[in-house]
């Protein structure tokens, strides 16, 4: 192998793990967006109630509490959530093109034989937490009442899960079935 | 690279790793032995000494490796560079889960509730504010946020060291 072939596939190698590494970073910081603005939209509000003063015994002033009311909101945090996913996937789908291309165009290295695996269990890994994802949103539906609102409801669960199912098989059907071609020059 | 030199990178190899696991965790014992807390920067020294280890051990599995497929007669060489890669890969693992956990407890931390006074009003579980605390940032945030990035692409250092290519 040539100087310049083997800068080459050591290159291209290094691009898809450092896209894999983007992708993972940039997963961890939506994540944290994605909490932080859980802190402003929240599915229930707190309302002080006054204890019936009937109920209180003499002499005495009637309790307060804060009693916890469900009000259901569409959170951003659970698209936030689905970004990260979608990055992440774009990035490793990105990566494992990369890596495809190297191994189809030069000989196989040791590290465009990292890059290439590397690029697969990254593949895999968005594939589960789409998976995942999906699978928790539902899960947290069924715990949710039955008198919310339509739109609430639509937002919070069917269109995300919609969005999610939609992801996985393209991240599946790119992956593993609809591969670009790579030209042999 | 001789033969000699070659043997030297393997040991440092397969030594440099295990020397930096070992003075992590016994500088981690003393720190928190010595002045009873573990602070996040700690956290961050700690996970950087480990990861320098093991990049100092991948780079020169990674000449010996480079040099047994030159010449050969090294065969413990492919060894060295697979055990520093596992460890890379727990150690890349391990500083995400860390940066995650750490990221998140900050976030709590903006959060400031009013401080309780006694026949005041009851307890507000929602009356809380999020506020930029200079101390949450610096000593709890931005550490979280060297870990992530030191665990990410050092991980991707180590990997591109543990492959170099007999020249």
């Amino acid at each position: 192998m040539s100087n310049q072939t083997e800068l080459s596939a050591r290159k291209l190698s290094v691009t898809s793990l450092l896209l894999i590494a983007i992708g993972a970073t940039s997963w961890w910081a939506i994540t944290i967006l994605a909490n932080y603005s859980d802190f402003f939209y929240d599915d229930y509000r707190y309302e002080l109630v006054t204890e019936d003063a009937d109920m209180t015994p003499k002499g005495e002033e009637p309790s307060q509490f804060y009693e916890r009311i469900y009000e259901p909101v569409v959170s951003p945090s659970t698209y936030l959530i689905l970004t990260g996913i979608l990055v992440f996937a774009m990035t490793a789908l990105w990566a494992r093109q990369i890596a495809n291309r190297t191994n189809a165009q030069f000989e196989a290295t040791r590290l465009s034989k990292t890059a290439s695996v590397w690029s697969f269990i990254a593949v895999i890994l968005a594939l589960v937490m789409g998976v995942v994802f999906g699978f928790a949103t539902f899960v947290e539906s069924l715990s949710r009442r039955e008198d919310i609102d339509v739109g609430v409801r639509l937002l919070s669960t069917y269109v995300p899960i919609l969005l999610t199912a939609g992801l996985l098989l393209f991240v599946a059907l790119r992956a593993f079935v609809l591969k670009p071609e790579v030209k042999n020059d | 690279m001789t033969e000699q030199q070659a043997k030297k990178a393997l040991s440092i190899g397969f030594a440099s790793p295990i020397i930096g696991a070992a003075l992590g965790v016994l500088m981690g014992l003393a720190i928190f032995d010595l002045f009873n807390a573990f602070e996040e920067w700690t956290t961050v020294v700690l996970i950087a000494l480990l990861g320098f280890s093991i990049w100092l051990g991948a780079t020169k599995s990674g000449d010996a490796l480079s040099y047994d497929n030159k010449h050969g007669g090294l065969t413990a060489a492919k060894g060295a560079a697979n055990l520093n890669s596992v460890l890379a890969i727990v150690w890349m693992v391990i500083g995400f889960i860390t940066s995650l956990v750490m990221g998140l407890s900050a976030l709590q931390n903006f959060r400031q509730y009013p401080e309780a006074e006694m026949g005041q009003q009851p307890y507000n579980p929602g009356a809380f504010t999020v506020e930029f605390d200079s101390s949450v940032f610096f000593g709890e945030f931005i550490p979280a946020v060297v870990i992530v990035a030191m665990s990410m692409f050092g991980f991707v250092f180590m990997l591109v060291a543990t492959s170099k290519v007999a020249k």
